[in-house]
């Protein structure tokens, strides 16, 4: 059985309090815990405090121009959100797939947009990694595992929820020291297995805002095993915004398929002035496929999830004519 | 087999404790009959002697009660390959039909049914027996799609039950269990079993299922997505190890059974 090792448990109130705690290079944020824990259990990574944001961000959902939704609103909650559902459908699809029913229960929006990349050399016990020798992402001296002569970590983007956000031009709000600030999803990731995230030590992801959803339909679709539990390991997104039966705006994104998530343009350009017909559906398809850059360190394989982008992309849109 | 040492202790510690409630109820052991946790007289059903009281009683008499069982099987009518190992009286045999659909861009195969009929003998608790048939489709289910030993670097590959796949209950599909009641004159109350035997129909089942619907023989576990998609790229007609099936004409195989087994029976018996 894996045990968790010793840490303290801080339980800020404050955005202010929390971000000084984290300030500390031994302190990691927590919300719903159901990646942080299970991966202190692994000893992927062992912070000697947690600081809990419960008390920090909220998990409202409130609908004024567009929908703010807290980073703290569980996967639940956004998976039932009647507006949601109706609106924003890549979301709601999205947060519904993610893991089983008690993990969504407590997984929060904030945790899945910083969700951890994964890997299967990297997502293991310590006993099983020690065996192994490592990787470079627990361990700079070790090479990457997958490709051993590349130069940065291939771990991979997981999160259900990004894409979506991504592909409904959603925006989040980051809480630091010296205050706030509003970044699109999409500028928050980086290429890279390690640092993947665009944020800096004592930054925290308070909110989301999604743009007004007229005219704007959206899906999610996501490749896995089996049909509950798995990570993604090919996740797409689309979202388009028609005047009658033509395209006048859409994006395109995916998960799953590289260390950071992606929004595909020309995707996005091979439907404008469309009406989303077959040729125009294969060619943003083509482009996702593209796109997708997977490696073998998850479940399926390079071949299967790479065919899956273009397969996916092409079920995403089609589901979108109507 | 074990059934029927089971039976023949249990019915030893039956008889200690008739003999202890026949003593304390002042009725012959023959008129004494047990339901409900109770040794009653059947003249007088009220009249009884609760099991937990009757196991104190005879406890305090005998000490620790315990009571041994065996039971040989009846000398086994020929020579089989592989009998020194397996006398078993009395084998249980299986059927199963399995409804899949194969999503061919994806290569993802989807359950829709799997029914199975096992002839358990007879099903001493029906309830129970129905669960074990089930639990053997789901399991026939998870080793031909899912399950894998995959070794990398010397190392398990799938080393967690996130890696190694087993099926969730949103892929698994309504599983019908038939039961068929032969009564064994050789089983405990003629029965014979229900633990492993209901699976072994399933995985060829599903594997016939699936040829049946892209025209693909899988002779190989598990039959993943990846597989199904280079098969049908490639346009293959079987996904397999080599050397096996393929082909080779299956009669051969029997010839050859057959002339192994004469053989170890002459030597066997001294005549060459």
């Amino acid at each position: 059985m894996l045990r968790l090792p010793r840490f303290d448990f801080a339980t800020p109130t404050t955005a202010a309090e929390a971000a000084a705690l984290l300030a500390d290079p031994n302190a990691m944020a927590v919300a719903g815990g159901t990646d942080v824990y299970p991966k202190m259990k692994r000893r992927q990574f062992v912070p000697r405090t947690l600081v809990s944001l419960r008390r920090v961000v909220d998990g409202n959902i409130s609908n004024g121009d567009g929908v703010r939704i807290g980073a703290g609103a569980t996967l639940t909650a956004i998976a039932e959100h009647a507006l949601l559902r109706e609106q924003y459908r890549a979301l709601a699809d999205a947060a519904s797939v993610i893991s089983t029913p008690q993990l969504r229960n407590m997984g929060t929006l904030g945790g899945n947009l910083c969700l951890d990349t994964r890997c299967n050399w990297y997502d293991q016990s310590l006993f099983w990694r020690k065996a192994e020798g490592y990787c470079m992402k627990t361990h700079a001296e070790v090479v990457c595992r997958v490709a051993p002569s590349s130069a940065r970590c291939l771990a991979v983007a997981s999160a259900d929820t990004v894409p979506a956000l991504i592909a409904l031009g959603a925006t989040a709000t980051i809480a630091n020291v010296s205050g706030s600030r509003q970044v699109d999803i999409v500028e928050l990731y980086r290429e890279d297995g390690i640092n993947y995230l665009g944020l800096a030590r004592g930054d925290i992801v308070t909110e989301v805002r999604l743009p007004p959803a007229r005219g704007w339909r959206s899906a999610y679709l996501k490749l896995r095993e089996r049909g509950a539990f798995d990570f993604p390991i090919a996740g797409v997104a689309a979202a388009v915004r028609r005047e009658g039966a033509e395209v006048v705006a859409a994006r395109v994104a995916i998960t799953a398929l590289g260390s950071s998530p992606k929004r595909v343009d020309a995707a996005s350009e091979a439907l404008i002035g469309t009406r989303l017909e077959d040729e125009a559906i294969e060619r943003a398809a083509e482009a996702v496929f593209a796109a997708a850059r997977p490696m073998d360190n998850t479940s399926g394989t390079i071949a299967e999830r790479k065919r899956a982008a273009r397969v996916l992309t092409a079920r995403t849109l089609r589901s979108l004519r109507e | 087999m074990a059934g029927n040492a089971v039976r023949m202790a249990a019915s030893e510690l039956r008889r200690t404790l008739l003999q202890i409630a026949a003593a304390k109820l002042e009725v012959p052991a023959d008129r004494l009959g047990c339901a409900f946790r109770r040794i009653y007289d059947t003249k007088d059903p009220e009249r009884f002697l609760s099991f937990v009281d009757a196991v104190v009683a005879a406890e305090s008499k005998h000490g620790t009660l315990s009571a041994r069982g065996y039971y040989t099987p009846p000398k086994l009518a020929g020579n089989y390959k592989g009998s020194g190992v397996g006398p078993s009286p009395a084998y249980s045999y299986s059927a199963c039909v399995a409804d899949v659909s194969v999503d061919e861009e994806t290569g993802r195969i989807t359950v829709n049914k799997i029914v199975v009929a096992h002839d358990c003998g007879r099903a001493l608790n029906p309830v129970n027996t129905e669960g074990q048939i089930e639990g053997s489709a789901y399991m026939g289910m998870g080793e031909i799609l899912m399950e894998e030993q995959v070794f990398r670097g010397g190392l398990h590959k799938k080393p967690s039950l996130l890696d190694y796949k087993l099926p969730t209950s949103k892929d698994t599909p309504e599983l019908e269990a038939i039961l068929v009641e032969t009564i064994d004159s050789e089983g405990p109350y003629g029965a014979k079993e229900a633990g492993e035997g209901p699976l072994n129909p399933v995985i060829p089942a599903l594997a016939n299922a699936v040829y049946d619907a892209i025209g693909i023989r899988f002779d190989e576990t598990p039959i993943t997505a990846a597989k199904v998609l280079d098969a049908l790229a490639k346009k293959k007609a079987r996904v397999g190890p080599d050397g096996l099936g393929g082909g080779h004409d299956p009669s051969r195989a029997m010839r050859r059974l057959r002339a192994t087994t004469e053989k170890r029976e002459q030597k066997r018996t001294g005549v060459s």
